[in-house]
């Protein structure tokens, strides 16, 4: 008998817990494949090692774009060996839980449920990244008073009110952290003249990326091909210029994140003076991204502790109390 | 004799819907009150107990991350230092972009 698991499905990384173990795996969301027979060569962190250098008649590829399935047959395949890894066979057949952003088509769900049953799923159900990330984060969403979530995502980013086991108010943009490195990425082709990759940009975002100026900055040295002579080029790239890169990024999450607010009643606006927002996800780890939403939305944020976690945690309670919480499975409610 | 059935089977069609909009409203207050335990703190307990082990383990794990940070005086761009090197190969068009 196969243990349910529950799949925190990221544009940036895949997160599976099985019912009565917790977290058994936690790879990125990528795949390589041979271009000629489409044989997979890699999954996971060794297929994101990967990343902008594979020879010719290989390629290296996230098949999800703004926690959507962008190219179903392999996503189907990275998940069949998700599972595979986690024990799943022909002859198992869990029920699977699948954490998506909340703003899918019909299409893009109905796309993820039949890659999950494809790939060995018994059954497959979806439930929203901001309620999976409030279970997780451990907010008393069983009580009547206002919790709110920012969820930044790689792909997407959601802010959601949520109280008594409900979404009060929700507001989701396409926009994430791999849009960040986009931005640097850009900039530095733009302001330098060097093409950098996409491992290249995450690594400058996480050692000198800022969303708020901050105590004891450093500049960083930025190796790429220059672009006129294509020869390697080291520039000098500073704080205030990746702040500046990615300012159009933040200031569409931020301004989100206030939409949220608005939208809320405001009987549980006035919860949120108290208890604060909690920031989850990936991106939120963005350094000084906590004070520039506090600043701008003059709420207090708070971090979760398991800001990585938080939302597959989330959805494994769920597993865990499969019967009870089905309720909050996309579709039941509509 | 047929009156008296028809107002019988009547009676009891009237019963059963009854009863049927009963119990569905029941159904629902019970299965909610069933998500609401759920979702307690008592009930999240274990994620909670998880979240400490994942939060310690993060904790004890923390390695410096800025691999391409330098201190603006040891700058040289001209040579390679200990800081973080892009291959020069390594194009954003090659495979994925990242938005």
């Amino acid at each position: 008998m196969a243990r349910d698991l529950a799949i925190d499905l990221g544009t940036a990384n895949t997160l599976v817990y099985m019912k009565g173990r917790g977290i058994v795996l936690n790879e990125p969301s990528v795949i390589a494949l041979n271009r000629q027979t489409g044989e997979v060569l890699a999954t996971g962190r060794e297929a994101w090692q990967m990343i902008g250098r594979t020879p010719g008649y290989s390629v290296a590829v996230r098949p999800l774009r703004g926690g959507a399935i962008t190219d179903f047959e392999i996503t189907e395949r990275m998940i069949r060996l998700l599972l595979q890894r986690v024990g799943v066979s022909r002859f198992t057949r869990p029920k699977v839980v699948i954490c998506v952003p909340s703003a899918i088509t019909e299409v893009e769900r109905r796309a993820v449920t039949d890659a999950a049953r494809r790939a060995g799923a018994a059954d497959a159900n979806l439930i929203e990244q901001p309620m999976a990330a409030a279970i997780g984060a451990d907010l008393p969403i069983d009580e009547p008073v206002g919790n709110m979530v920012i969820d930044i995502g790689g792909g997407t980013s959601e802010t959601a009110v949520i109280s008594l086991g409900g979404i009060v108010a929700l507001e989701a943009v396409r926009v994430g952290s791999f849009d960040i490195d986009a931005a640097i990425q850009n900039y530095v082709r733009r302001e330098h003249g060097i093409a950098i990759g996409e491992r290249t940009a995450e690594e400058i975002k996480m050692a000198i990326g800022s969303a708020d100026p901050m105590p004891d900055e450093s500049q960083a040295e930025v190796r790429g091909r220059d672009l006129m002579t294509g020869l390697p080029k080291t520039v000098v790239l500073t704080p205030e210029e990746v702040r500046y890169a990615i300012e159009d990024v933040l200031s569409s999450i931020v301004a989100s994140v206030i939409r949220c607010l608005s939208k809320a009643p405001p009987e549980l606006s006035q919860d949120f003076l108290v208890r604060g927002m909690y920031l989850v996800g990936g991106g939120g780890l963005l350094k000084g991204l906590a004070q520039r939403i506090e600043r701008d939305t003059e709420v207090p944020v708070r971090m979760s502790n398991v800001p990585l976690e938080a939302v597959v945690l989330g959805a494994g309670h769920v597993i865990e109390h499969y019967d009870a919480l089905k309720g909050m499975f996309m579709g039941a409610r509509r | 004799m047929v009156y008296l059935l028809i107002v019988v089977a009547a009676v009891i069609l009237i019963a059963a819907i009854a009863y049927g909009t009963q119990r569905k409203s029941r159904d629902g207050v019970a299965s909610f009150k069933r998500q609401i335990d759920a979702l307690s703190p008592e009930a999240r307990k274990p994620v909670v107990d998880q979240v400490q082990s994942v939060s310690d383990l993060r904790r004890s794990s923390d390695t410096p991350t800025p691999i391409a940070a330098v201190d603006p005086d040891t700058i040289d761009p001209g040579t390679s230092g200990d800081v973080k090197a892009d291959d020069p190969s390594d194009d954003p068009g090659d495979a994925t972009d990242g938005s």
